[in-house]
């Protein structure tokens, strides 16, 4: 046996089952003790590991009897029969019923921040349609604007909408505007008519076709006591003058 | 009170079905698997910290975390006693990092050697045991936890390396590097002893 294989032996000497190989001896073991007899080298390293193993072992019988305070019991058990309560009590079972509602009030609250947001985008479409109304109380349909505005004559299909029609979504239902009589019912105020540009209109959430920018529009604009606009209505349009 | 009650002779349950009656709320079980551990957890702590304070504070947290969560011990992974000492290590190293610069390595310490009667009149034993608890608190934390679960807890290589979580081979290989490391400290500290023992003969003489 070299020095080398008697070393790795000597690393396993500390775990408890290799000490006692080697002192019960299999073959290898008693090589390496009489390896020890021929290499002083190696029997003083093995002193030196048992001495340590002996001051080891006598450290370890000093120090077993250390044991925490008797209060610590005491203590713990106090803390366990509190941990007790809290498990009965339905409190604790409440705590466990919002545990597992949390995340499907997180669910929720994300749906409906969704739907709002879906809702919320689809106000300009609402806008586009506002303003489609027949005219038998004096009102002006904004389709017939749109109608006289179009370059190419023919009428549009009721709304400024200037993105691609949606698929599936039948004809927008016109909404009627009110007569100036019924817009300036119970707000103190003036109406005033103005001629704006068809590309002022879109300020008013009113989507204008790309072909009808250069047009101008004629509009009554209600405003109160206090100068600010309260309401408008489209009376026609026509091309800016060459 | 179940506390002051001298806990029985036998014990016929297993830890099992200990934490069991423990988990269903009876202190029975609970009080069992103090007794039954707390001297070893407290020992392991002691070891491997240096310090009574620490140790029983330790010792306290350990057992808390039994209490609140009995469910997170896995009988298949271990004994519960290895489960334990993987908790009080955990918590050792977290509690030296925040009492590190207050913490006396001295505490606790004198009490264990002077309880010993066969060890109180032998003042050699009680030197050479405070140079071997010296030489094993200077150890780096990785050798000084092997030497303490193999040599003084008395652990296997596989037990130990489920408590430090690394493989057998590591274990090995840390435990013969302590142990080279254990056995340079305690010769250096045998002759700085010597040293000092001429030097106060030679006072003496002179």
């Amino acid at each position: 046996m070299t020095c080398r294989e008697y070393k790795r032996i000597l690393k396993d000497l500390s775990n408890r089952s290799g000490s006692q190989d080697w002192t019960s001896g299999t073959s290898v073991l008693d090589r390496a003790q009489v390896h020890t007899q021929e290499c002083s080298d190696c029997a003083s390293k093995l002193a030196e590991v048992r001495n340590l193993d002996t001051v080891l072992d006598q450290f370890r019988d000093a120090t077993s009897h250390a044991s925490p305070s008797s209060n610590l019991e005491l203590r713990l058990l106090a803390a366990f029969r509190q941990q007790g309560q809290m498990s009965s009590s339905p409190r604790s079972g409440h705590s466990h019923w919002t545990m597992a509602l949390r995340p499907v009030a997180a669910l929720l609250v994300i749906v409906l921040g969704l739907v709002y947001l879906s809702t919320w985008r689809a106000k300009p479409d609402l806008a586009q349609k506002v303003g489609h109304s027949s005219s038998k109380d004096g009102s002006v349909e904004l389709n017939q604007v749109a109608a006289s505005a179009s370059p190419s004559g023919h009428e549009h299909s009721g709304t400024f909408r200037t993105g691609k029609p949606k698929s599936g979504r039948g004809p927008a239902q016109p909404l009627r505007l009110p007569a100036p009589d019924e817009i300036s019912q119970g707000i103190d105020g003036s109406i005033v008519r103005i001629t704006l540009p068809s590309s002022a209109l879109a300020a008013l959430g009113i989507s204008v076709h790309p072909d009808l920018v250069d047009r101008t529009v004629t509009a009554d604009v209600m405003m109160d006591s206090f100068g600010v606009v309260r309401g408008i209505r489209l009376v026609g349009s026509e091309s800016k003058a060459n | 009170m179940l506390a002051d009650q001298p806990m029985e002779e036998a014990v016929p349950e297993s830890d099992h079905d200990l934490l069991r009656q423990m988990m269903s709320g009876d202190e029975r079980g609970f009080v069992c698997l103090y007794r039954k551990y707390q001297q070893p957890v407290y020992r392991f702590c002691l070891q491997i910290s240096g310090s009574g304070h620490i140790a029983e504070e330790v010792t306290q947290e350990t057992f808390l975390v039994m209490i609140r969560a009995p469910q997170k011990y896995d009988a298949g992974r271990g004994p519960l006693l290895l489960y334990l000492f993987g908790i009080a290590r955990h918590l050792v190293r977290r509690s030296r990092k925040r009492d590190q610069l207050f913490t006396s390595l001295e505490d606790g310490w004198e009490t264990l050697v002077a309880g010993r009667s066969d060890v109180l009149g032998d003042v050699a034993r009680c030197e050479q045991f405070e140079q071997v608890r010296q030489a094993i608190l200077a150890l780096p934390r990785k050798y000084r936890e092997v030497i303490v679960l193999c040599a003084l807890q008395e652990l296997t290589y596989e037990e130990a390396a489920s408590v430090v979580r690394c493989s057998i081979g590591t274990v090995r290989s840390r435990m013969h590097r302590a142990r080279q490391l254990l056995i340079r400290k305690l010769k250096k500290s045998r002759v700085a002893e010597a040293v000092a023992q001429n030097a106060s003969i030679l006072r003496c003489e002179l």
